[in-house]
């Protein structure tokens, strides 16, 4: 069965080229951006738009053969609705079959949507209008919900939909009306679309640049308030890469404190040894990594304050930090302010996908120690910390609201009221700090927000702080007369981040719709207005998962929080979490595996710097600095050689294990020892340094290498950030003027440089039949730019007919010559050397006198006849 | 001609509206996602209402730029070209080049000038020929490179499907300038005035032995010299090498005149093969269009295979026309012959008898809508040296394989007007009655002393 085409296959191609490409492109960047907000698809943009893709191409092969759309497209639906029905047999177990159907499914539809647009854009007519007006419409709710409020972001997000949209429109009317007939099908797309996507660039340009100011206005209305003032990175800026790979929460990822946030992925897993006194309940508490403190009138929005008085935040860059040698500020738990129901406890950190620098444990942290990762487990984690912490016994991560039930935990958070009851007031709290964590603005917002705090409390006839607290708890979770809440938790409110008091202020008095951010925020506002001296602490919240494991907790993305702190003289800081519950809160699909377990006993850790790395005998030489020995610290001074066996040994650096030859010379090194062989030797009392190391064995067995972050690497990571300004996009606009302007001004100036380059070769080449060919082309390409051009004529013919007589030249004379050289084999002879010496410069000159310049000019800034010139044969 | 009817002059006149579907759609669609966006849009104040709103800003204002440079960028080369039309500065030139036989395709070589294209869109045409008739809206294909910057005149081609062989009067041309997004299109009408036919396409008829009929007197004159009989007709002034004793030294006596005389003789002989063709159609129903374009093509395909055998063969082919065309201007007779046959018609008021000389006669082609009586009657007047040559039409008609339902149902056909009117003719009665006619001529002729080509 012979089947004709509906189009041929120049407008295929071109199909395929302009119309699907583009489309894939912008569905990838689409899907890529859902993705992130929308749990439900998995993650998994890249399948999905391989899935479109494949639909789309093969409807755009099909319909540019004389297929009908529906009888194919039932064939198609019929065919999958039997491979669903027979997913669904051969997968017997009841959670097998729903999940293949589901991944089927999902392939399906994406597989149809893809086949429909293809189908559309091919062969129906109007189809781009339906396509481009629904796309942009869908799309702008879109962006305005999901883009974080910056004037870039917003651009960037909607700028190429708002471009795709037209273009589609253009392109599929283009090659529709393309002359099936027309021989330079490619040339003539190529040029329109340019200049289609110049003039659409040029508008949005102009567009954005008129509307900069009110994209501003907005970011600072309900952005995070302008530009950042430290260092590049923007105040609140979102969970972000580190430029590894990982996340790092430094400066606070409020990205993540809704469950927009990736499911999936593993932060980092906690083994926290901290127990209900029956010493067998794990008491989990949140992990803190940095505190917002300060109200900065100008944001109209909480910050974080490194100048916060009795900074109690330790936090350290922990892949600074060499491999088991320890970090400690003791100087937190003095600033902790609270001796109170307090003990020390420790934790260990195994991280995944959080960035190697990050320190984060339940506050208040104070001691670090880099431990490495077991070998079964590197592949998984790519670093791990140890922690100590100075922690108040009255926190909790199950005090969120409800302790469900369970009789011990009420019991225990009663008995924590109870003993927090007891300070009745802050006359003992510093005025200075007191102060500074009680600060709120004056202004009718804010006074709006005293007066509710005061309503609450009065209401609650509550009188102690921690029964205000608990009063400002009830009135987050109070019902309406439908019994319905009238605090919800939401994915969307607005913009990830830190909310602006403006934006608490609508999200406690009109929307009381929010996510963590805004729970926290709006109950700092209320406890200050109290008088309450209270920060946000925002970290992770620390989720009990598992009893097969107590004590180990696992942590991902979706996990990071906020929540308020409140200060109890003689208690410090104790954790008040406010945020509801969300009714539709989904446990992390993927259930918590096993934990990393160490079982091996360090009994050599050494610091220093490679001296020398031999590759093939597997030999480093260490210039060892000081060491840790049977758990006991030793400096070397002057520092000491130490030749080390890593034959065994595994090398890494933060970003994950490398291999031997990474080591470079002068890197500065950790290296640890498991070997049985140290088990031998115990150090004695007497022991020095010097004479630990003359015992070890030599060449010492390594286990385990560590390469620290160098200075310049340090750098190199904070890089991405440091691009991470916002683009101005008046330079932006003048690059791209200029760029487009220079591209022009080549363009025409192309003509008269191509001919000077044929002048120059035609009167410098060497021998005289190459520089002949020379010649010929300069003086064809100047007579052809000049409007002379050869047309049906022969070389000859043309020199003879048209030019010589126009010009009064000898064209024809030494196109004889010429192609004498070029056809005949015979050695040139006087006659023809003369005439080609005497050709060039004086045939160029004759033209060009008898040519006015204005007519000279205007010609060569035609590139339309060099491209003439070059695309017909010459001889 | 006929007279364009209603339909054809609403239809005609709505192909000058300013404004394309796709304008009115984007509009349509445009204004229900203005109106859902706005309903999606949070009532409260907030960050989502406030960002949507200026998105929607810069949406509108970005499209109202589009679409006013959009709208700019073809009135502007249409009010010049409409300038120039009131000027009359405005050429066109058409040119029919070869054509493609198997899918009738006429290519056509058109410039015009002064013709400033829309920047990035489109320009268009269609023909208005036959004072009626409208062309497919087509564009030129380039036929060569660019080389000049800045074009203020349009030239390329166009492979117009034409799928009657005959004449056509171009009228007009209607030039469409169109926007980048096809939403405006602005069009205006240049007069044209060009004729052309479409030619036919020799069918193979394979060797036929034909023999000459027709009796010619051919006037010959005797350059020997010899004493011949014969008319003086003729003097002519004396030249040199001219045989002087031919001089009539009578005339010389009077006027001193030099003149010879040229004696002729008459040669009577069989030598001419009088072809005849009847367009005439005995049953009426020739206005069906299958068979004003299908059949009609068939039978001038069949006529101009067969006189091109003919003549290839050797010998005097003399064409007898049914109708009154003009051939005088054709310096070639086989073209003045292709051009009667292409421009010729069904016919209904020469018929058969009337038209053909029995005695001259060779070669008559016939076709199923001839009359049998007539037919019969010319065969009573001739004897064997007469050829007929009968033109089944129904043999020209496409075949449509109607229980093909595979292909019926998955495959989208080329929207076909011959295809459409096959079907309503192969269940026509008019089909049943031309088949029965074809029989009974065929059975005719069969019975006669004539030889029969059937084609």
């Amino acid at each position: 069965m012979r089947i004709d085409r509906t189009h041929n296959v120049k407008k295929e191609l071109a199909q395929y080229l302009l119309l699907a490409l583009p489309t894939v492109l912008l569905i990838a960047y689409v899907l890529k951006m859902a993705n992130q907000y929308f749990a439900f698809l998995e993650n998994g943009w890249l399948r999905q738009t391989i899935d479109f893709g494949i639909g789309m191409v093969a409807a755009i092969f099909i319909f540019a053969r004389r297929f009908r759309f529906l009888p194919f497209t039932a064939v198609l639906v019929a065919t999958a609705v039997v491979a669903y029905k027979i997913l669904g047999a051969v997968y017997v177990g009841e959670f097998d079959a729903f999940f293949w159907s589901i991944k089927f499914l999902n392939h399906i539809i994406l597989f149809f949507a893809g086949w429909l647009v293809g189908y559309g854009l091919s062969r129906a007519r109007f189809f781009s209008i339906f396509w481009s007006v629904l796309l942009l419409a869908a799309m702008l709710l879109v962006v305005s919900k999901i883009t974080e409020i910056k004037t870039d972001a917003i651009i960037m997000a909607f700028a190429p939909l708002l471009a795709y949209s037209f273009y589609i429109i253009y392109t599929s009317e283009l090659i529709r009306n393309m002359n099936d007939d027309e021989p330079l099908f490619a040339w003539f797309v190529l040029k329109r679309l340019l200049g289609f996507g110049v003039v659409i660039a040029l508008i949005l340009f102009a567009l954005l640049g008129i509307f900069k100011k009110d994209f501003d206005a907005i970011e600072k209305e309900w952005g995070d308030g302008g530009k950042p003032k430290d260092g590049g990175v923007p105040k609140n800026s979102m969970t972000k890469n580190d430029g590894q790979g990982t996340t790092t929460q430094n400066s606070l990822g409020l990205n993540s404190f809704n469950n927009k946030a990736n499911k999936d992925s593993v932060l980092f897993v906690a083994k926290l040894d901290n127990f209900f006194p029956d010493g067998k309940t794990p008491n989990p508490l949140y992990f803190t990594t940095d505190y917002f403190t300060r109200f900065d009138v100008e944001t109209q929005s909480f910050e974080i304050d490194t100048l916060r008085p009795s900074n109690d935040l330790f936090s350290p860059d922990v892949s600074k930090v060499p491999l088991f040698f320890t970090k400690q500020d003791t100087s937190v738990i003095r600033k902790s302010m609270g001796d109170k129901n307090r003990k020390v406890i420790t934790a260990e950190v195994y991280k995944h996908n959080l960035s190697a620098k990050l320190y984060t444990a339940p506050s208040t942290g104070f001691f670090v120690q880099p431990i490495s990762v077991p070998d079964e487990n590197k592949d998984i984690y790519k670093s791990a910390y140890k922690a100590k912490m100075y922690v108040s016994e009255l926190n909790s991560a199950y005090f969120v609201y409800n302790p469900a039930g369970n009789k011990d935990l009420e019991k225990f958070q009663e008995q924590r009221f109870a003993l927090l009851r007891s300070v009745p007031d802050f006359k003992t709290v510093p005025k200075a700090f007191y102060d500074y964590y009680t600060f709120i603005p004056k202004g009718n917002e804010y006074d709006s927000m005293r007066s509710l705090a005061k309503e609450i409390v009065t209401k609650a006839k509550a009188k102690t702080p921690v029964d205000q607290i608990i009063a400002l708890r009830d009135y987050f979770l109070e019902k309406d007369e439908n019994g319905q809440p009238t605090f919800r938790y939401s994915d969307n409110p607005g913009i990830p981040g830190m909310p602006s008091a403006n934006k608490l202020t609508y999200f406690l008095f009109q929307n009381k719709k929010g996510y963590c951010a805004y729970f926290a925020g709006g109950t700092l506002f209320l406890l200050r207005a109290l008088g309450i001296p209270s920060r946000v602490a925002t970290g992770f919240l620390t989720v009990d998962r598992s009893s097969k494991n107590p004590g180990w907790f696992w942590f991902y993305e979706d996990q990071a929080h906020a929540w308020v702190q409140a200060y109890f003289p003689g208690y410090g800081w104790i954790d008040f979490d406010t945020t509801v519950p969300d009714a539709e809160q989904k446990e992390a699909p993927q259930p918590d595996q096993t934990p990393p377990l160490t079982s091996q006993t360090v009994w050599l850790v050494a610091n220093g710097k490679a001296l020398s790395v031999d590759t093939v005998a597997k030999r480093v030489t260490m210039q060892v600095e000081k060491f840790l020995y049977w758990d006991n610290p030793y400096e070397v001074k002057p520092s000491k050689e130490l030749l080390m066996d890593v034959s065994l040994a595994k090398i890494s650096r933060d970003s994950g294990q490398v291999a031997i030859g990474s080591i470079q010379k002068g890197d500065e090194i950790v290296s640890v020892s498991y070997s049985e062989q140290f088990k031998t030797i115990p150090p004695k009392e007497s022991d020095s340094a010097l004479s630990l190391l003359k015992r070890f064995p030599n060449p010492a067995p390594i286990d385990e290498i560590k390469i620290m972050a160098k200075d310049e690497e340090t750098k190199k990571d904070k890089a991405p950030e440091a691009k991470a300004v916002p683009t101005n996009w008046q330079h932006v606009f003048l690059t791209f003027l200029s760029i487009i302007g220079g591209f022009v001004l080549l363009l025409f100036a192309l003509p008269w440089l191509i001919f000077r380059y044929l002048h120059a070769r035609a009167k410098a080449t060497q021998p005289a039949p190459q520089r002949a060919y020379w010649q010929f082309m300069a003086s064809t390409y100047y007579l052809n730019q000049m409007g002379f051009s050869r047309g049906p004529l022969t070389a000859t013919q043309f020199a003879s007919r048209v030019v010589d007589p126009k010009f009064g030249t000898a064209l024809s004379t030494f196109m004889n010559t010429f192609l004498k050289t070029k056809y005949s084999k015979q050695p040139i002879d006087s006659y023809d050397e003369k005439v080609l010496a005497g050709h060039y410069p004086a045939f160029w000159q004759t033209v060009k006198n008898q040519l006015d310049w204005k007519y000279r000019f205007s010609h060569f800034l035609n590139f339309y006849r060099s491209i003439q010139f070059f695309t017909t044969p010459k001889i | 001609m006929d007279k364009p009817t209603l339909k054809q002059r609403l239809s005609y006149l709505s192909l000058f509206a300013p404004v394309r579907l796709y304008f009115i759609l984007f509009c349509l669609c445009g204004s229900i996602a203005l109106w859902w966006v706005q309903y999606q849009t949070p009532a409260q104040p907030g960050a989502i209402p406030t960002v949507l709103a200026m998105l929607l800003k810069v949406t509108l204002s970005f499209m109202a730029a589009l679409l006013t440079g959009s709208f700019l960028s073809v009135f502007i080369p249409f009010l010049l070209f409409k300038i120039q039309t009131r000027r009359g500065a405005v050429q066109v030139k058409l040119d029919n080049e070869q054509q493609n036989n198997r899918k009738l395709l006429q290519k056509i070589s058109m410039s015009i000038e002064p013709l400033i294209a829309p920047p990035f869109g489109f320009l268009h045409y269609r023909f208005l020929y036959d004072a009626k008739d409208l062309s497919p809206k087509f564009s030129l294909a380039k036929t060569g490179l660019q080389t000049k910057l800045f074009q203020n005149a349009q030239q390329g081609f166009y492979q117009w499907p034409l799928p009657a062989i005959r004449a056509y009067d171009v009228d007009k041309l209607v030039v469409y300038f169109e926007d980048i997004f096809q939403f405006f299109s602005l069009s205006t009408t240049v007069p044209v005035n060009q004729s052309f036919y479409t030619k036919p396409t020799g069918m193979a008829a394979g060797e036929q032995q034909i023999a000459p009929q027709k009796t010619d007197t051919e006037t010959i004159r005797i350059e020997e010299l010899r004493r011949v009989e014969g008319e003086l007709l003729h003097y002519k002034n004396f030249e040199n090498n001219d045989d002087v004793r031919r001089i009539v030294w009578k005339i010389y006596a009077k006027n001193k005149e030099l003149v010879v005389r040229i004696p002729e003789i008459f040669d009577p002989f069989a030598s001419h093969i009088y072809f005849y063709c009847s367009f005439f159609d005995s049953i009426g129903i020739a206005d069906m269009p299958t068979l004003q374009t299908r059949g009609l093509n068939w039978f001038k395909n069949a006529c101009w295979g067969m006189y091109e055998q003919i003549k290839k063969q050797g010998g005097e082919v003399k064409f007898i026309a049914d109708q009154d065309i003009p051939t005088n201007h054709f310096t070639d007779t086989g073209k003045g012959v292709e051009y009667s046959l292409a421009v010729s018609k069904w016919q209904q008021h020469n018929p058969l008898n009337n038209y053909v000389k029995a005695k001259d006669a060779s070669v008559v082609c016939v076709h199923s809508l001839t009359e049998v009586g007539a037919l019969s009657q010319l065969l009573s007047q001739t004897g064997t040296g007469l050829t007929i040559v009968l033109v089944k039409l129904n043999h020209g008609m496409a075949k449509t394989n109607v229980m093909n339902w595979l292909r019926w149902i998955f495959l989208q056909e080329e929207k076909d007007d011959d295809k459409t009117n096959t079907l309503k003719w192969k269940w026509s009665s008019a089909r049943r009655k031309l088949v029965a006619n074809e029989k009974k001529l065929e059975a005719l002729v069969k019975g006669s002393e004539a030889k029969l080509i059937v084609l």
